[in-house]
């Protein structure tokens, strides 16, 4: 019987946060700070003529103001093409192209408005396919294209052909996805502090070793000279995934002026110059046999990467992974293509490409179901993932529960009575999303370092970040499960690379299952250690011990027993002594991808299913959910109360998604970067949510689990996408699902019907 | 500079402001209490919401020197010690915290709620935390750490300086 | 804030105002709530040299009925004190329940009568349900006072016809009479903390299922909150039933000249219209036809 894991457990550092007490990036200080600020173009793509500072410089608490001249250049970003601070041009609004550090923010916010930039104007290209289609405009002009990167996966060309010949039902549909963007409450920001040759960066970033490496090739100074601390963190969903160039400009100006440096992000920069999740426009093709058999899919996809290659870039992987995956789809033939365009370039958000694409692949199975005239229920579980499957791209399927989750979260689907005026009915959308790590680099490690002290205290080193999604809670627990310790007693130190092991961030869904495998591994070291001890003192076989309340016992004779503080002062205290220390290095059994884009990335996937409810005014086209059952195949849940807070906090990102979010862009500038028009769903917004956990028991996972984090918000809005046909038969293939297109679709309906439908 | 005198979580305070710092500002930079986050600096987020007598603002929206001679509580003035107000208590058990950012002002928010409705329905919880947004949660776990705190707290309360609260009075 | 900083005032009595000169000149300010005003200084929508606090003032504060003007509202009064008001829920309910659906609990504890409506937003939410209760604005300056209907009040977004250095003390409100009730429709994306779409706000008379008199005013679909004039002379003496309710709504959304912005388009704002000015009538004709009358 587990004593810890599989009960719920408060989260980590909840007291601090409830007091007040957590230190996040804005609340950090250090004598002497200084403020830093960025200068940002206004334009969306320009040549630089001329950067005029001196006037900055003169203003009276100003301390440095940097450009591009002042740095070293070296490329930074995911595929080399961006700069810390722009010195020739600027390719999209919010471009950095100088930073100023001052004696207090005013000061740097004033010197910035003395900085004059003499821009040649250059035409921008704003929608990707003009982007293709036109190369009058460049983004890279070295590029020769605006075409950053393709991708291509196929099973086999004739079988792809074949099988839509021989389709009895065959769908062809474009499905549109705006720019959303992670909106964290806490914007970003950093500090950075350069004594005796060592740079200290504070900085809330997802990834802390990666970030280490890219900032070290960015500064132009070994790694080995850098240290990140990580504050508390007020949100990542992915935006906290790239070494933004603000980092390094504040790196560079705590460098030259010898001084720490802060820079905050205001919430309306957060809005223009944080990574938002890619817009994509998706033309899908789903073909099946007159029963319903998935024959074939075909899918082309553009994304808008916006001025540069942040991590955006690579979401195809994911995205390609839905199109070959969800569900059993024997041909296959995915494209992407990423599109530079003068856009705010979109990076990693919660998902990873998956909602876009499961958005599209969803909405096509239950056009497949109305048009095959079956109920969307079986028509997925007729074609649904099972256990020991490969998938087309060599994804080997392990624990799969799918089924089940379909059949939690698919209820009732259709249309249901409402009253006069209104319409109501339900929708269904499952998904697929790594669940056991994912193979993205050659390694997917996450080591871990547990040690035991003389008062029986234990502490967890571990590479794994928590941004606020309860991983610390998750590690928490199987530490104490392991060590028959109490969650109090166990310490997380998480955030100081000088003291954590490597890891490869927190990514990917990947923390629980990669770090807490190495979590448990390192545990089980130090517990193998303890037991020997104990057995040595006690005179009892190994076997016979068990750890539990803070004692090694003998299993059927917990009168006998050693206190672990006592064991291991007795360890310390004696020749030959040792300190109890345990470590671990865990790295998945999966293998890269190759060229063609096959192999088992994950050595376990997480699937789910989320049912939504809606009511639609037939007048407004007001759309109203009443409810969301979300089932989520996760292996195992370790904490239930974390559970159902990252399923609640998934479907109402998945809510806004497919309702209010979409950040508006006119020629490249942020039109609606304010909460007002930005909308995030409000309490009053977000109705039940109903998380239902499915225990698969993956055999490879820490005590049977699989990582859960971002399949809470996949699905969400193609079952709302659902749930709106299944009221109204108003199919809205472009999100968000706003009042106006839904009305605009039943005035087409009525006027098609000659006014007769509600 | 302009000087005001404040009282803060049961102190007294002097501080010197710009005619244009927000209380948001002078309660993180001068008085040092950082538990009051910046989400949005305009109103729409509810991170900074503290209690100014006996209501509850965006104290990004109230300027430091309108609030010369009241009184304010922020998230700090909640507890004493170890000792965690039930809203605090309530918020930890049912798991309402994520990344916590949002988290100070939410309790504030709330028990401005409870302050002058003891029992308020869910719809009634969902209407008053409508200002204060969450990007984590999904508000399940908070609307479900109010209503505990309501029953935890029950019929008569004390505020956090221990006097009672006459909740909103027109 | 890094912008040179204003100077600042909070006269304690109208006497003490009135005694501070140059009330009326260029970056001279009032300062309400701020809920407005402050979020467009931050935004550097707004030039401020002196911000003249007038909450501490009593005269502008309270809500009473006056026997010969009906319910006079201090233009101090907040979001949320209107709202809870008996006064105002007795002869008013329409305007407690109009303001209890804006904003936030937050903004509305600061967020004040009169700042509604000189901020001038078209989609202001007081604005429609006090049009249509014919609300009279009574302001104040050194030179003396004035009295205008709500309606000669706006001059344009965000433009008022108040002149340099005037301020707005009071709303007055002729009580309604018996037989008429009142709805205000707000549609936002969200249900809550947003601004509206469309506002509509309807008051009518009723004998039977008679309409003897209509009011009818839309927010945010006009450069100012307008009585859809009309829809009301068309209303006023028809009998209410489903075509009469249909035709009355599609001329207020003929009347109607919305923009397309970020919030929503113009053709969805023109069809919101008609759809809450139906919902809002039928509302009101319901309610009269199930109730006493
Ligand atoms: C998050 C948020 C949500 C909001 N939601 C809504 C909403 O749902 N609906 C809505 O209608 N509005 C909304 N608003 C806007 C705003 O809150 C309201 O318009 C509010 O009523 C303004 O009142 P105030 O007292 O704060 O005005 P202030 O900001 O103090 O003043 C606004 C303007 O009016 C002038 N002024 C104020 N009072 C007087 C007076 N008595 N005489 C002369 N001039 C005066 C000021 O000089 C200033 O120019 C919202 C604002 C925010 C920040
Ligand atoms: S910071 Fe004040 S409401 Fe967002
Ligand atoms: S817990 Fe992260 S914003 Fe609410």
């Amino acid at each position: 019987m587990q004593q810890v894991v599989g009960k719920p457990a408060t989260k980590y550092d909840a007291f601090e946060k409830v007091t007040g007490q957590a230190q996040y990036i804005q609340d950090l200080t250090q004598p002497r700070m200084l403020w830093g600020k960025i200068l940002r173009s206004s334009l969306p793509h320009a040549r630089i003529l001329n950067i005029d500072t001196s006037r900055a410089e003169k203003l009276p608490g100003v301390k440095a103001v940097l450009t591009a001249r002042d740095l070293p250049r070296h490329k930074i970003g995911f595929g080399n093409d961006n700069e810390v601070l722009k010195g020739s041009k600027v390719r999209c609004v919010g471009d950095e192209i100088a930073a100023v550090a001052a004696v207090d923010e005013g000061t740097a916010q004033e010197a910035l408005a003395l900085i004059r930039v003499e821009f040649e104007s250059l035409p921008g290209v704003f929608e990707p396919l003009l982007a293709l289609s036109d190369p009058s405009v460049l983004v890279h002009e070295e590029k020769g294209s605006n075409l950053s990167i393709s991708y291509q996966f196929m099973t086999d060309e004739k079988g792809v052909e074949a099988a839509l010949d021989q389709a009895a039902v065959m769908l062809e549909d474009r499905f549109v996805l705006p720019f959303v963007t992670s909106a964290a409450m806490g914007t970003h920001g950093c500090m950075a502090a350069f004594r005796n040759g060592q740079l200290t960066m504070w900085s809330p970033t997802q990834v802390p070793f990666l970030y280490l490496h890219e900032l070290s090739l960015a500064l132009g100074i070994p790694g080995s000279r850098i240290r990140v601390i990580q504050p508390t963190i007020g949100g990542g969903f992915g935006a906290k995934l790239d070494m933004y160039p603000y980092e390094g400009a504040c790196a560079h100006l705590a460098m030259v002026t010898g001084q720490p440096v802060k820079i905050l992000f205001s919430r309306e920069e957060e809005f223009q110059a944080s990574r938002p999740r890619q817009p994509m426009l998706i033309d899908l093709v789903t073909a099946s046999d007159r029963e319903g058999r998935l024959l074939a899919r075909k899918a082309k996809v553009i994304c808008d990467n916006g001025a540069y290659n942040s991590w955006g870039s690579t979401t195809p992987f994911v995205g390609m992974q839905t199109v070959s995956s969800l569900y059993r789809v024997p041909n296959v033939r995915y494209e992407a293509q990423i599109v530079y365009t003068n856009n705010p370039y979109s990076g990693a958000m919660r998902g990873y490409g998956n909602p876009q694409h499961t958005f599209a692949v969803e909405s096509h199975m239950d056009m497949l179901a109305s048009k095959l005239g079956m109920d969307p229920l079986e028509l997925r579980l007729l074609n649904a993932n099972r256990s020991g499957d490969v998938t087309p791209q060599k994804m080997q399927i392990t624990s799969c529960a799918f089924s089940e989750t379909l059949r939690q979260a698919g209820e009732n689907l259709g249309p249901l009575p409402s009253e006069q005026g209104k319409l109501r009915g339900k929708g269904l959308a499952g998904l697929i999303h790594v669940g056991g790590g994912a193979r993205v680099y050659r390694s997917d490690g996450c080591g871990a370092v547990v040690k035991l002290d003389d008062m029986g205290r234990v502490v967890l080193l571990t590479g794994a970040t928590d941004m606020g999604q309860g991983s610390d809670t998750v590690l928490a627990q199987i530490v104490a499960e392991v060590l028959g310790v109490e969650i109090k007693d166990v310490r997380i130190i998480n955030n100081d690379t000088d003291l954590t092991p490597w890891d490869v961030g927190s990514h990917a869904s990947r923390t629980t299952f990669i770090a807490g495998n190495a979590a448990l591994l390192a545990a089980e070291k130090v517990r193998g250690e303890l037991i020997a001890a104990a057995a040595n003192s006690l005179q009892v076989a190994p076997e016979s011990l068990i750890l539990r309340n803070k004692r090694v016992c003998v299993d059927d004779n917990p009168e006998r027993f050693i206190d672990l503080p006592k064991l291991i002062r007795s360890l310390h205290f004696r020749e030959g002594g040792k300190v109890l220390v345990g470590e671990a290095f865990y790295d998945p059994p999966t293998e890269m991808q190759d060229q063609h884009f096959l192999g088992n990335v994950s050595v376990a996937y997480a699937f789910g299913a989320h049912g939504v409810e809606v009511e639609v005014d037939a007048g407004t086209g007001v759309i109203k959910v009443l409810g969301v059952t979300a089932a989520h195949d996760l292996g195992k849940a370790i904490n239930p109360l974390g559970i159902q807070g990252q399923i609640e906090g998934g479907c109402a990102m998945g809510l806004g998604y497919a309702l209010s979010e979409e950040m508006k862009v006119l020629e490249g500038r942020v039109i609606n970067g304010n909460f007002l028009d930005y909308r995030l769903l409000t309490a009053v917004d977000v109705p039940e949510i109903k998380g239902i956990p499915v225990e698969s028991e993956e055999l490879a996972g820490p005590f049977g689990a699989k990582g859960i984090g971002e399949s809470c918000c996949i699905p969400t809005a193609a079952a709302v996408a659902n749930a709106v046909y299944a009221a109204t038969g108003v199919r809205i293939k472009e999100l968000p699902i706003t009042p106006d297109k839904v009305l605009q679709g039943l005035n087409e309906l009525r006027h098609v019907s000659g006014g007769q439908v509600p | 500079m302009v000087k005001i005198s404040l009282i803060i979580n049961a102190q007294p305070w002097e501080i010197q402001v710009e005619p244009d710092e927000t209380l948001l500002d002078a309660i993180r930079g001068k008085v040092g209490l950082t538990g009051t986050k910046k989400g949005c600096d305009s109103g729409e987020c509810g991170a900074c919401t503290v209690i100014m007598n006996g209501r509850s603002v965006n104290s990004c929206l109230v300027l430091a020197v309108e609030a010369d001679g009241q009184e304010i509580t922020t998230i700090e003035g909640l507890s004493h010690g170890q000792e965690l107000h039930p809203l605090q208590a309530a918020f930890i058990s049912e798991g309402a915290v994520q990344c916590g950012f949002c988290t100070p002002g939410m309790i504030m928010s709330a028990k401005a709620l409870l302050d002058s409705n003891p029992h308020p329905s869910e719809q009634q919880i969902r209407q008053g935390m409508a200002g204060n947004l969450c990007r984590c949660t999904g508000y399940g776990r908070i609307v479900a750490a109010v209503e505990k705190a309501a029953q935890l707290i029950g019929g008569d309360r004390l505020d956090a300086t221990g006097s009672r609260q006459t909740g909103n009075q027109v | 804030m890094s912008q040179q900083p204003f100077q600042y005032e909070a006269p304690q009595s109208l006497a003490e105002l009135w005694s501070t000169l140059d009330l009326g000149q260029d970056g001279t300010r009032f300062l309400a709530g701020g809920t407005d005003l402050l979020v467009k200084y931050k935004r550097k929508q707004l030039s401020v040299t002196r911000l003249v606090d007038i909450k501490n003032i009593p005269d502008l504060q309270g809500v009473w009925l006056d026997a010969a003007l009906g319910l006079r509202i201090g233009a101090l009064t907040t979001l949320t004190d209107l709202a809870a008001h008996p006064l105002v829920n007795e002869h008013v309910p329409v305007l407690a329940a109009a303001a209890s659906k804006m904003a936030s609990a937050q903004v509305r504890n600061r967020a004040t009568v009169g700042g509604n409506l000189c901020n001038a937003a078209p989609s202001a939410d007081l604005a429609p349900p006090l049009l249509v209760l014919q609300a009279r604005i009574k302001t104040l300056s050194a030179a003396g006072e004035r009295e205008l209907p709500l309606r000669h009040f706006f001059a344009g977004p965000g433009l008022s016809t108040l002149r340099p250095g005037e301020l707005v003390s009071e709303v007055i409100l002729p009580l309604p009479e018996g037989n008429t009730r009142a709805v205000y429709l707000k549609q936002g994306l969200r249900q809550a903390m947003d601004i509206a779409m469309v506002g509509v706000a309807v008051k009518l008379k009723l004998s039977g299922s008679l309409c003897e008199e209509a009011a009818i005013a839309l927010g945010a679909v006009s450069p100012v909150p307008l009585r859809a004039e009309s829809a009301e002379q068309y209303l006023k003496g028809r009998k209410l039933d489903a075509q009469s309710i249909a035709e009355g709504a599609d001329l207020a959304a003929k009347e109607a000249s919305p923009i397309s912005d970020v919030r929503a388009s113009a053709l969805y704002r023109s069809q919101l219209v008609a759809a809450l000015l139906k919902q809002g009538l039928q509302q009101c004709a319901g309610i009269l036809t199930e109730g006493e009358n």
